[in-house]
């Protein structure tokens, strides 16, 4: 088992293999080795790593990435991948957007790439299929542009 | 307290000091108060009240006089603002003694109340009944109007009498001596207009028809009155360019402003985008990744997200990679023409700087055009010139109807690529069909002509209605050929001659797509003299009817897991299975296949045998069976209809695939199912799961398993309970389509990996 104390204090015991899928705990195990030492999470509070403890204990039995064999050429692979994801990922993800930029912020600080990638996809899904005006909406982004460079970006839309 | 409240207060006291508190004071005094509790313009500043007077004196004649009686304060105001009063118009209407001591008294008033501002002093005769009393009367107004005559600016002497009783005259010659003597330095404007002296002959060269108007120019020289007209002239000038420099300030200052309030909507737009909008929390590698997977599903996303907002776009224009998956898509020739498409081909091409290029032509015109060729010609030289960096290249081009005896093969756009280096590229396809009947290419001789010979890395090739007379690509790099064609009798390849290749050490090819009639098999040799070996050959998908006849002749597959058939007849006539003249037993020609797809196909046995007996034997060690679309056989047993894995005498060794797991079908496709075909289904399922020990799984559509369910709800429920019913994700419909969408194949056809979702 391993101790993780988020930011705000809360401490939490944690299976090592679920621990691990962060690199930086796992690193940060290699470096103390056998100890009952807690770790310090600076960077993530109790209400994020809740959530981010929620996703590595469902995904603890998940195969590494891989790339297959020749055929399976990676990119192409990595596309498809890209594209699936399961009923329980698109339920974790469905919570406010603050929330959901910090379980980023949290897989990019604790390194956890699969969460990242799927949080990242979880946002680019917002964007697909929008207009410029409603991914503006979506992220509360105020149009910055001036009426002159607006008019010019404009013209880059055609036909796409 | 405000200059207003001064004035007041001083003639408040004032007030109180002449009233000595009676009642009329009292009301004054309550007025006074609510008007300062209750009128909004008395809380102006007294500067600003008289600014207001002042306009509101200019919008009538002798407005001052209204204005000063509205109330105390305004007349102490007005009282105090000499400007009102320096306008004095004084209009003769009645020559009474009474009359002349009014306008006297009011005269008097204005002269002392204007102060020493400059004067415009007007008189005017208007009374209708002639008077002895009115020429001194108005040489009297101008004696009292001299006294101030360093303050003229204005004098208009309007003096015009009403036409005097027989015998009487006017006699203005005093009016015009007391002018004359008059010192008036400020005068800018003097008018007068006086009747025509009676004592003047009609030849005089002053006469008028009826009225002499003399005007104080009049009176100077023509050289006074030119000069007076050029300083005049200067003076309009200067105050023109004085406030064409005022105009000037006036315009940088708006400019300045402009500059400022878009700074500011900059700013406020910034610190609103950093604080309240949580995506810009995020580091920009994170927000690129985000990027990456929006762009990566639909054509123009990287646009969209380049215009939401300065720091999006900044973003999105230094990642070259967004911008490096480029899709012309056109369904109209008249498109094509249009600027805005080929801009943003060449924006994209730039904005990608050296990033490795994914192009894909999609063009597929609804009408003919003999503009199309050129318009394409001109986007593939752009791209051309960007080989180097080629990815993948994909040009499908499906031609529209074109008018007869038009003999332009689109075809002809695969010269371009003739000696093209492009050494980076791994992924080509060319769909090029032709609108007409034609014979193999003449031009296209050799695959290895393409690219100047330099696609080392080339490992996935599509060509559609694309014919090389004696060759196909080389199978060195290639792990992925898809040689299909989507037009018939538009030539075919020497299937000996594939084979050779195929059976070279060198081939690396692991996943191969054979559409119907891309191979010509006439001339292949025969199976005892060669067999061609295609070791790292892993899925196969076939939809050719004579290279399925040969293939258990002539190709040795050993790593081959995965096997798809594709509107295949197996002819009982045919020697599909047979035993080859090397004795060895088919079902060892794939040792490795594990997977075995079946679409459309049809199995047919004259004696009266299971139809599909000699392919089960052929391929009984798969674990996965597929089958589709309208593949049936041509049994008189019901059961076999279907090609239910058939237990043959209940026991192992007469199994159809003994290794089998999964078996997923689309029951719907293939006709009317009925209660006893669910039942036989499902009495085959459980009795293998009984006798392998091992539970065999029936994966259905949900249309399939609705549709069983309520036709025959006891197996349906027996099927469920007992574990045998996984749901298929894909629906049949989707499978026809797109065949492979099912089948663990693993690269998705161009198609797929560039549509939109």
């Amino acid at each position: 088992m391993v101790i993780l104390i988020t930011s705000d204090n809360v401490k939490y015991v944690v299976e090592k293999d679920v621990a691990e899928l962060s690199v930086l705990v796992k690193n940060m195990l290699e470096d103390i080795g056998p100890s009952d030492e807690p770790i310090p999470l600076h960077n993530v509070t109790s209400t994020v790593f809740n959530k981010v403890l929620e996703y590595c204990i469902y995904h603890r039995n998940d195969p590494p990435p891989s790339d297959d064999d020749e055929g399976c050429a990676s990119p192409l692979h990595k596309y498809l991948a890209s594209h699936i994801c399961s009923e329980w990922d698109q339920r974790f993800f469905d919570v406010d957007q603050a929330l959901l930029f910090d379980i980023i912020l949290a897989a990019n600080y604790l390194d956890i790439k699969t969460l990242l990638d799927d949080a990242c996809k979880a946002v680019a899904h917002l964007i697909q299929g929008k207009s410029t005006e409603e991914i503006r909406g979506i992220f509360n982004i105020v149009n910055d542009f001036t009426p002159e460079e607006e008019a010019r970006v404009k013209k880059e839309n055609v036909s796409s | 307290m405000n200059a207003q409240n001064a004035v007041i207060e001083d003639s408040r006291k004032g007030q109180k000091n002449q009233g000595g508190g009676n009642n009329a004071a009292d009301n004054g005094e309550h007025n006074w108060i609510r008007n300062e509790e209750l009128s909004l313009i008395l809380g102006l500043p007294a500067e600003v009240t008289r600014f207001i007077l002042v306009y509101a004196s200019r919008a009538e004649p002798q407005a001052e006089l209204k204005l000063s009686s509205v109330c105390r304060s305004w007349r102490f105001l007005a009282f105090a603002t000499p400007e009102l009063w320096s306008r004095i118009s004084i209009v003769f209407s009645d020559v009474t003694q009474i009359a002349e001591m009014f306008y006297r008294r009011r005269f008097l008033d204005y002269l002392e109340r204007s102060g020493v501002r400059p004067l415009d002093i007007r008189f005017e005769i208007r009374t209708l009944r002639w008077s002895n009393r009115l020429a001194p009367m108005i040489a009297d107004f101008l004696k009292i109007a001299t006294t101030h005559s360093l303050r003229w600016r204005k004098l208009s002497l309007q003096a015009i009498p009403p036409r005097p009783p027989l015998g009487l005259h006017w006699d203005d010659a005093s009016l015009i001596t007391m002018l004359r003597r008059v010192s008036a330095p400020n005068l800018k404007f003097l008018e007068v207009v006086l009747p025509r002296p009676y004592h003047l002959d009609d030849d005089d060269a002053d006469f008028q028809p009826s009225f002499l108007r003399q005007t104080f120019a009049t009176k100077m020289s023509a050289q006074e009155r030119l000069d007076n007209l050029l300083e005049k002239q200067k003076d309009q000038e200067d105050e023109r360019e004085i406030l064409l420099k005022e105009l000037e300030e006036l315009k940088l200052t708006i400019a300045r402003l402009d500059e400022s309030i878009a700074a500011t909507k900059q700013e406020y737009t910034r610190i609103y985008n950093e604080e309240l909008s949580p995506v810009h929390s995020l580091p920009a590698e994170i927000t690129h990744i985000i990027f990456s997977n929006a762009s990566s599903v639909r054509s123009g996303v990287e646009i969209k997200l380049s215009q939401v907002c300065r720091t999006w776009r900044s973003l999105a224009l230094a990642s070259p990679d967004l911008w490096s998956r480029i899709i012309i898509t056109f369904s109209d020739a008249t498109q094509m023409g249009e600027e805005s498409h080929y801009r943003r081909f060449l924006a994209y091409l730039a904005r990608s700087q050296d990033w490795p290029l994914n192009i894909r032509f999609d063009i597929h015109p609804l009408q003919w055009s003999k503009k199309l060729a050129p318009m394409l010609m001109r986007f593939l030289n752009v791209a051309v010139s960007h080989s180097l960096r080629w990815r993948r290249l994909s040009m499908e081009m499906i031609p529209p109807r074109s008018p007869f005896a038009v003999d332009w093969d689109q075809r002809n756009l695969l010269q371009i690529l003739e000696g093209v280096l492009a050494p980076n590229l791994e992924f080509f396809e060319a769909v090029l069909p032709s609108s007409f009947h034609f014979f193999p290419d003449r031009n296209l001789k050799n695959f290895r002509t393409f690219f100047g010979g330099t696609i080392w890395r080339l490992r996935l090739v599509r060509m559609d209605s694309i014919t090389f007379m004696q060759s196909t690509p080389p199978l060195s790099n290639i792990t992925t050929l898809q040689l299909e064609n989507c037009v018939m009798n538009s030539g075919q390849i020497d299937f000996g001659k594939f084979l050779d290749l195929l059976d070279s050490t060198s081939s690396s090819l692991v996943n191969l797509v054979i559409g119907s009639g891309v191979f010509d098999t006439m001339y292949v040799k025969p199976v005892s003299v060669h067999r061609a070996s295609a070791a790292k050959l892993k899925r196969l998908f076939c939809a050719d009817q004579s290279v399925a006849e040969n293939l258990w002749l002539m190709v040795d597959a050993p790593s081959l897991e995965l096997l798809i058939f594709r509107g295949v007849w197996f002819d009982p006539f045919v020697e599909f299975f047979e035993t080859s003249s090397d004795g060895r037993s088919y079902a060892n020609v794939l040792p490795s296949l594990k997977t075995l797809g079946l679409i459309d196909c049809v199995f047919d046995s004259p004696l009266g045998d299971n139809p599909a007996l000699p392919l089960a034997h052929a391929t009984e060690g798969i674990i996965y069976l597929h089958i589709y679309g309208g593949t049936i056989a041509a049994s008189t047993e019901r059961s076999e209809r279907f090609l239910v894995p058939k237990l043959g005498q209940n026991n192992l060794a007469t199994m159809f695939w003994p290794n089998l797991q999964r078996f997923a079908c689309s029951l719907s496709e293939v006709g009317e199912v009925t209660a006893e075909d669910y039942q036989a289904f499902l009495h085959q399922v459980q009795l293998r799961t009984k006798i392998l020990k091992a539970p065999t799984i029936l994966q259905l559509c949900r249309g399939d398993a609705d549709q069983w369910a309520m036709i025959h709800p006891e197996s349906w429920d027996a099927l469920v309970s007992e574990g045998h019913f996984e749901e298929l994700a894909v629906e049949p419909r989707k499978i026809r389509n797109n065949p492979l969408c099912c089948f663990p194949w693993p690269v998705p056809s161009y198609r797929e990996l560039w549509k939109d979702p």
